[in-house]
């Protein structure tokens, strides 16, 4: 202090440590179709509904992801890219399910995850609070209906930020209909999963839970694992 | 053995080798060899000794006060003695700097008695050729043996397919087995999940600590049953109690348990709001003085990070999960990335131990946290906590006349002591590492005067 200085009062730093996390989600029409899981077959709107509602009770009732977790959420249907719910603690996030219809603007939906992103890291650096990196959980079950150049510079962008350090990136297909290799420009360093049985999307949810916990890499070793 | 003499005599004596018993006696007789022979000699000492002595009288030791005070009296008052800066023992560039004016003749010695001081200097050895490090001893000088367990993994007591005899699955188990305590009913809602298995409450405030089938294995039967016999007992170390069995089968541990406390992570995530900063610093004396109780008695932790610490109040700082503590050779299996300096392989860290200088890694980076409450990667500049640069360190080690604009900088530089900046700053910079008995003593004289400051002004 040597000694002299007052400061015997509690911390006034804002702070904490805060983990992003930015779910891009396909709500295309194709994502009424049914797919099969243990439970028979079920529509991947449904599921993915019912996943995201799981994951929120699970971080909700985790004192340590509850604090950290600053998730946002993107709605990749219709004409264009929607944000469902900009960063914010899932305390905050009232989450209403998604309803399928319109086209797959995959390319516009990740411009729009960086766009928000940078800012949030502007925000982050302005009130001096520490983070992890960033995940962005990129899903699509079909094709992006954008012409081409949208989409190769939306991932060019993509995997510049995941190179530099800057971004991990959790690239899912659902069923056998998703352009894995369009989902693969997207992720320089983890390949795409491919997700046909729902089980193992209830499977990937947990494991993005235990890593929004433990600010680990769970999922990313699990998606290794299993591809 | 006596140190060698040549016409020119240059010695560097670290503090606490002047209060070793007797060591007055051997200083004596090398004076009085080197004068009988007309040679000449310079004494260097750290500039900060006299900081040392205040500190004795501060902690009591009168005795190694005045034995200190009165040995570099006598030195100086026959011009050997020479002060030189070597901040806190982190910094030789100085000493390197009077070893080479020293002539080709010169004879160059090192007397320290801690590790940490011959790990710093032991890097003069590059630049000065004529140069040899002593440590006393009841029987003299020695030369000092490089301490290879500092800084070099030995091999782990490792099993390849480890299988413990007739392990089983354990999901669903309701009741173990203890020797020691008897039947005990596992309180299924209490259950929290690791890596390795699941804790759950059980009777008169314990828990049982269940592995997952794959990690029933011998070694961990083994190192178990060791540090059952170690029979180590400190209130705010959980350490193991007993083995428990489901039938024959050893399936876990009982421990005690901790009520009401908070985890380290989860006030770092709260930046400690409900903590006043002197309190946060007794947090971080009790953190590092029971790592330093479990030290002194060979035991690593290993997997040290911010979940495995409980905050009860600043004076009851508890450390739990010590099953997988590191003890005599048998491993700790598991690390956080982000509180590992070191890369291991997969595996690596069930064959190879752990060495103590791994584990200041951990030691220094969470200090730093509850101290100045950021990652020690922190800079305006750069938030981003899972930095790859771990040597990255934003805060400077000079502070006079800078610019603050954050509270984490006027942490660093008006409430810090000038020592625990040297500390933070030489090890994270260049790795040199302060013991962390020098850390607790510090941390002490700072908590009694900052008790002073609040008593004297009615806080």
């Amino acid at each position: 202090m040597d000694g002299n200085f007052d400061f015997f009062s509690k911390p006034t730093m804002n702070g904490g440590i805060k983990l992003p996390v930015c779910l891009i989600l396909d709500k295309s029409g194709s994502m009424s179709e049914r797919v099969r899981s243990s439970r028979g077959m079920v529509v991947k709107i449904d599921e993915l509904n019912n996943n995201i509602q799981e994951l929120f009770r699970t971080i909700r009732n985790d004192s340590n992801a509850r604090l950290m977790s600053d998730v946002c959420l993107i709605g990749c249907g219709g004409e264009h890219p929607e944000v469902i719910n900009g960063y914010s603690s899932v305390d905050k996030i009232n989450f209403v399910p998604l309803t399928a219809g319109g086209r797959t603007p995959l390319g516009a939906s990740v411009e729009l995850a960086l766009d928000l992103l940078q800012k949030r890291r502007e925000y982050y650096r302005s009130a001096g609070i520490e983070h992890y990196k960033p995940i962005m959980m990129i899903m699509s079950d079909g094709q992006p209906t954008e012409v081409e150049s949208v989409v190769y510079n939306a991932a060019q962008r993509c995997s510049d930020m995941v190179n530099t350090e800057g971004l991990k990136v959790l690239p899912i297909g659902i069923g056998d209909s998703a352009r894995l290799d369009i989902l693969d420009m997207f992720s320089p360093k983890v390949k795409t999963k491919c997700i046909t049985n729902m089980d193992v999307f209830v499977k990937l949810f947990e494991m993005l839970s235990v890593s929004m916990s433990q600010s680990d890499n769970t999922v990313f070793d699990w998606l290794n694992d299993q591809v | 053995m006596e140190i060698s003499v040549s016409k020119n005599n240059y010695i560097f004596i670290e503090d606490t080798v002047f209060v070793y018993p007797n060591f007055y006696l051997l200083l004596k007789k090398y004076i009085e060899t080197v004068e009988a022979n007309g040679q000449k000699l310079t004494v260097f000492v750290d500039s900060g000794i006299g900081e040392r002595i205040e500190k004795y009288k501060a902690d009591l030791k009168f005795k190694e006060a005045y034995l200190l005070e009165g040995l570099i009296d006598i030195l100086e008052q026959k011009g050997l003695l020479q002060k030189i800066e070597t901040n806190s023992y982190l910094d030789y560039t100085l000493l390197e700097a009077e070893f080479a004016k020293s002539k080709k003749d010169a004879k160059c010695s090192i007397i320290t008695q801690r590790d940490g001081v011959y790990n710093v200097f032991k890097e003069l050895n590059n630049s000065c050729k004529n140069l040899t490090f002593y440590q006393v001893t009841d029987s003299g000088f020695e030369e000092w043996l490089d301490q290879a367990q500092l800084t070099t993994p030995k091999d782990a007591f490792y099993l390849q397919d480890d299988e413990y005899v007739n392990r089983i699955d354990t999901t669903g188990i309701d009741y173990v087995y203890s020797p020691k305590y008897g039947y005990l009913k596992l309180n299924i809602s209490s259950q929290m999940n690791g890596g390795e298995g699941s804790v759950y409450r059980t009777y008169n405030n314990m828990m049982v600590k269940i592995f997952k089938k794959e990690n029933i294995t011998y070694v961990n039967f083994k190192k178990l049953s060791e540090m059952i016999e170690m029979n180590l007992y400190n209130p705010f170390i959980c350490w193991p109690r007993d083995l428990v069995y489901v039938g024959d089968v050893f399936v876990g541990y009982v421990m005690d348990e901790v009520k009401g406390a908070e985890t380290l992570l989860s006030l770092r995530l709260q930046s400690f709001s409900e903590y006043t900063h002197p309190e946060r610093f007794e947090i971080c004396y009790n953190f590092l003085k029971h790592i330093k109780y479990l030290h002194d008695k060979g035991i690593l932790i290993g997997d040290l990070k911010p979940d495995n610490i409980l905050v009860k109040s600043p004076s009851e700082v508890y450390f739990i999960d010590c099953g997988c503590y590191q003890i005599n050779d048998y491993a700790c299996p598991v690390c956080h990335p982000e509180y590992t300096k070191r890369v291991f392989k997969k595996d690596e860290l069930k064959k190879q131990l752990r060495t103590v200088e791994d584990e200041y890694y951990p030691i220094n980076k969470m200090a730093f946290e509850i101290m100045i409450m950021k990652n020690h990667t922190y800079s305006p500049d750069n938030m981003d906590i899972e930095n790859t640069d771990k040597s990255q360190f934003f805060y400077p080690l000079d502070v006079d006349g800078i610019d603050i604009k954050s509270e984490d900088m006027a942490l660093w530089a008006k409430f810090l002591t000038a020592s625990m900046r040297k500390y933070f700053y030489y090890y994270f910079k260049q790795g040199k590492i302060t013991d962390l008995s020098e850390w607790v003593k510090e941390l002490q004289l700072f908590l009694e005067k900052i008790k002073k400051e609040i008593n004297s002004n009615g806080r």
